[in-house]
């Protein structure tokens, strides 16, 4: 489908909302706009461990510790890499946290660790400056994590854990593929790495260290009070990458998409608890598990062992993969609007949808089945637009959010362990962020 | 030194002599017999704690292995024509009713109810109980094969907890878990906890009191992989030769999930609660419910000591860092395949006051048997130092039985 679209020369269409607002929208529509972020084009990284402070949703400070890309501020979670199938990778670890760390790389195969000194798990890097060199071969496409393999239930919560995307054998950014095979083709990527924290372990080790663990009951009992996506509780989640506000912690989530696109979701549960990873909007295709496709073969061409879910248990350690549609398929009404001032035109392909609106053609022209109330009767939330109709917005009340200057259509993503969706009690906030479909050719960063 | 595997069932059956009558004449019966009893573990750390657990006797229960929790592995022997009965003969020389009972095989249960202050008719035991002081027959009367949790079913929310639990193992065929899954070794994962201020409250009688009300606050902070937690300098369970391909049943009889996570290479997720998979599943972790069994085939592809460890974080003993959920499975060529150590290394609980226990469930008064006296058993860290009185066919099934670890195709290697 998308690749039909690219092929288009830029179509315009032109819609006139009600009042004052007229929205031009210009569907050039890139393929694979979105990109997660984090270190690409290298094989060789440096890293350092440290301590800073990450900022929480409801403007509270814990202490954390995270990786440094070479020795900058350590961020949280840990810089996602972006490989490629193939690269031999080499990270060299320097300490300087207080305690002996290292990391390990779950589903990689082929890992060796020098330097350092002999842990449970992996070598480690020495308490104030040991270093260890850890390698290993990227043979498998797909989304791994790496974390601390020294006391990781202390070390993870903590803040040592980050991403590993793999790029599959001839990965063509055009038209990317999760893994290769045709069905895991996607337009856009969102990464969803799934932590918490309990900061009464964050505020004892700042106040008397490590040690002072061991006369509680924080580790047999955990009690996070904070969940995070990629490193950010809700609502710092839908703020831009790399915001300044936000120093430590650079990576956003939250995902964007046109309608009929395909949006490819890494999810990760990197903490030490069970987050039901829920969608709104629609189910999900999941296809993949631990880096591997969900398959009754090898050689089978495709995951066939796919399975639907809108709510995926994201069990600590595993990563899971899945592609989202959204296209208002029977919803019953014209998700682009009807009467004055909404002409827009449907043209079904084979299996009902407009080729660039990707309007389900049936609904063209059914009225929104409900009278709507006008803005003194209703509470405005952060996300209205102003219009019900997808790439329309129209003049809100003096004082309204408008947090949705596109005129998408919005959808609440997050855990549905509830609990998880607080900062520390405050609701809401955690696990949490907002689905964002948008009109064709509305850019999406 | 090898056993043939077969030395399990003549053992077995030699000891099943008179319960081979209660069956069917076509069947094919395993019969075991356990004594539940009380005992004091020690822990790394030094703490003792009172537990519940089962020993493996003969046939007249004069005598038994050591008392373990988990209690002695049941391998029933593959290879005979179905159905297949499994016997199961309790005496119980706890002071409060006990039974056994094992998810999804499939027996005749007689649920036990009482009636609580309120009047109202509630289940207290799965099945019939065995009374404090008594004997019990417990029977499946057509065994499906795979790996199996087995566990008190009266008061299951404190009984196991308190280490009632042990594994059943029952191959499709001699070397074939399931049909379509041979396997070359094995290693056996039982995952379990004990929160000491439960065990504390059980042996004091203040379960069920303010003082401990209920399960609903259970704490643990002891996390045991084959009834221990790991200690540094533990050596890894060998495992076999690169190319083999080992199962592992993962057993989870604790209250909390494990997640665990492998190392170094993948596994191949073959069956879940004795159901074969359609199309095994690869990852390098798997979610195992509190009580729920998994089989998982590894394969390594060299040389080396490859960790399996809690992904949730169970890792602490007594809430110090590197213990609990910690395993390690060896692989190397020419292994010697080790049989691990006993479960709970423990002392004898002789000369400990035999609490007065109270009712297990709180605010209702338990009439059956609570003033039987418990009888504590003697203990012991191996079963080379134990079970000299029954013969050799008792000592095999004591090795085969009774250990957590490690098997080979074919027998043991060496124990």
């Amino acid at each position: 489908m998308n690749e039909q679209i690219t092929r288009l020369p830029a179509v315009v269409i032109a819609v006139v909302a009600a009042g004052l607002l007229s929205v031009t929208l210009v569907a050039d529509v890139p393929a694979a706009e979105a990109r997660i972020n984090g270190l690409s084009g290298a094989t060789t990284f440096n890293f350092t461990a440290k301590a800073d402070h990450l900022s929480t949703g409801e403007g509270s400070v814990l202490l954390f510790w995270g990786i440094a890309n070479g020795n900058g501020r350590a961020q949280y979670t840990a810089p996602t890499l972006i490989l490629n199938q193939g690269d031999s990778v080499t990270i060299a670890l320097t300490n300087e946290l207080p305690v002996a760390t290292s990391l390990v790389f779950p589903g990689q195969t082929h890992v060796s660790a020098s330097g350092g000194t002999a842990g449970l798990l992996t070598r480690e890097a020495a308490a104030n400056g040991g270093t260890v060199t850890y390698t290993f071969l990227a043979d498998h496409p797909g989304t791994y994590l790496y974390h601390s393999g020294t006391n990781p239930e202390i070390q993870v919560d903590m803040g040592l854990v980050g991403a590993i995307i793999v790029r599959p054998t001839g990965f063509d950014p055009l038209n990317p593929t999760a893994y290769g095979p045709p069905d895991t083709a996607y337009d856009n990527e969102v990464l969803y790495l799934m932590t918490e924290m309990d900061p009464r372990l964050h505020a004892l080790v700042e106040s008397q260290g490590v040690a002072a663990l061991e006369s509680t009951d924080y580790l047999s009992n955990p009690e996070p009070n904070y969940w995070f996506l990629n490193g950010r509780n809700a609502p710092d989640t839908m703020a831009g990458d790399g915001v300044a506000y936000l120093p430590v912690q650079p990576y956003s989530c939250m995902p964007m998409m046109h309608p009929g696109d395909k949006l490819l979701m890494r999810n990760i549960g990197g903490g030490k608890d069970l987050h039901p990873f829920h969608t709104h909007g629609n189910h999900f295709r999941l296809f993949a598990k631990d880096g591997r496709l969900l398959r009754t073969s090898d050689a089978a061409p495709i995951s066939d062992l796919a399975t639907y879910e809108y709510t995926h248990k994201a069990i600590p350690g595993e990563t899971f993969d899945f592609i989202f549609e959204w296209t208002g398929e029977q919803l019953g009404w014209d998700i682009y609007g009807t009467g004055p001032g909404f002409h827009h035109t449907c043209t079904p392909d084979a299996s009902g949808f407009d080729l660039v609106t990707k309007e389900y053609c049936p609904d063209h022209g059914k009225p929104i089945p409900v009278q709507l109330p006008p803005d003194f009767e209703v509470a405005i939330g952060s996300h209205w637009g102003g219009s019900p109709y997808l790439g329309h917005t129209a003049q809100m009340p003096p004082g309204a959010a408008g947090l949705n200057p596109m005129g998408g259509f919005t959808y609440m993503w997050h855990s549905h362990q509830e609990r998880d969706m607080v900062n520390n009690d405050v609701f809401p906030g955690g696990m949490m962020t907002m689905l964002m479909v948008v009109a064709p050719g509305t850019h999406i960063h | 030194m090898r056993y043939p595997i077969t030395l399990r069932v003549a053992g077995s059956l030699l000891l099943a002599g008179s319960a081979l009558a209660l069956t069917t004449s076509a069947a094919h019966a395993a019969d075991f017999y356990l004594v539940a009893r009380g005992f004091d573990a020690t822990l790394p750390d030094g703490a003792v704690v009172p537990m519940w657990g089962f020993a493996e006797c003969d046939a007249t229960f004069t005598s038994c292995g050591p008392t373990t929790s988990p209690g002695p592995t049941l391998r029933v022997p593959p290879g005979e024509p179905s159905p297949v009965v499994l016997n199961l003969h309790v005496r119980n020389e706890l002071a409060v009713p006990t039974s056994a009972y094992i998810p999804d095989q499939l027996a005749a249960l007689s649920p036990v109810k009482f009636t609580d202050a309120m009047g109202r008719a509630r289940v207290r035991s799965l099945t019939a109980e065995t009374p404090a002081g008594g004997d019990g027959l417990y029977t499946w009367p057509d065994l499906r094969p795979g790996t199996y949790l087995y566990h008190s079913g009266t008061h299951p929310q404190v009984q196991v907890q308190m280490g009632l639990l042990g594994v059943l193992v029952y191959d499709a065929a001699p070397g074939v878990a399931y049909p379509g899954v041979p396997y070359d070794a094995e290693a056996l994962l039982v995952y379990s906890e004990i929160d000491p201020a439960l065990h504390a409250a059980v042996a004091d009688g203040t379960y069920g009191t303010p003082a401990y009300p209920s399960t609903f606050d259970y704490k643990p902070t002891y996390f045991l992989v084959n009834g221990a937690p790991y200690t540094p300098g533990t050596p890894p369970l060998s495992v076999g030769e690169p190319g083999d391909r080992v199962l592992l049943r993962l057993v989870n009889a604790a209250l909390g999930h494990r997640a665990p996570q492998l190392l170094g290479g993948y596994l191949s997720l073959v069956a879940e609660e004795g159901h074969p998979l359609a199309f095994p599943g690869e990852r390098y972790g798997t979610f195992l419910g509190a009580g729920t069994t998994q089989d998982a085939i590894f394969v390594a592809g060299a040389e080396g000591v490859y960790p399996i460890y809690d992904r949730m974080g169970s890792l602490t003993t007594n809430n110090v860092s590197g213990g609990g959920s910690y395993a390690f499975l060896s692989v190397a060529h020419n292994a010697l395949v080790n049989v691990t150590p006993a479960p709970l290394s423990g002392s004898p609980a002789a000369g400990r006051p035999s609490a007065p226990q109270q009712d297990l469930t709180p605010g209702t008064p338990d009439p059956a048997g609570l003033d039987a006296p418990a009888d504590r058993g003697a203990f012991g860290c191996g079963a080379a130092e134990t079970g000299g009185a029954g013969g050799l066919a008792l000592m095999i099934a004591l090795a085969l039985g009774a250990l957590v670890g490690v098997r080979r195709r074919g027998g043991w290697r060496r124990s």
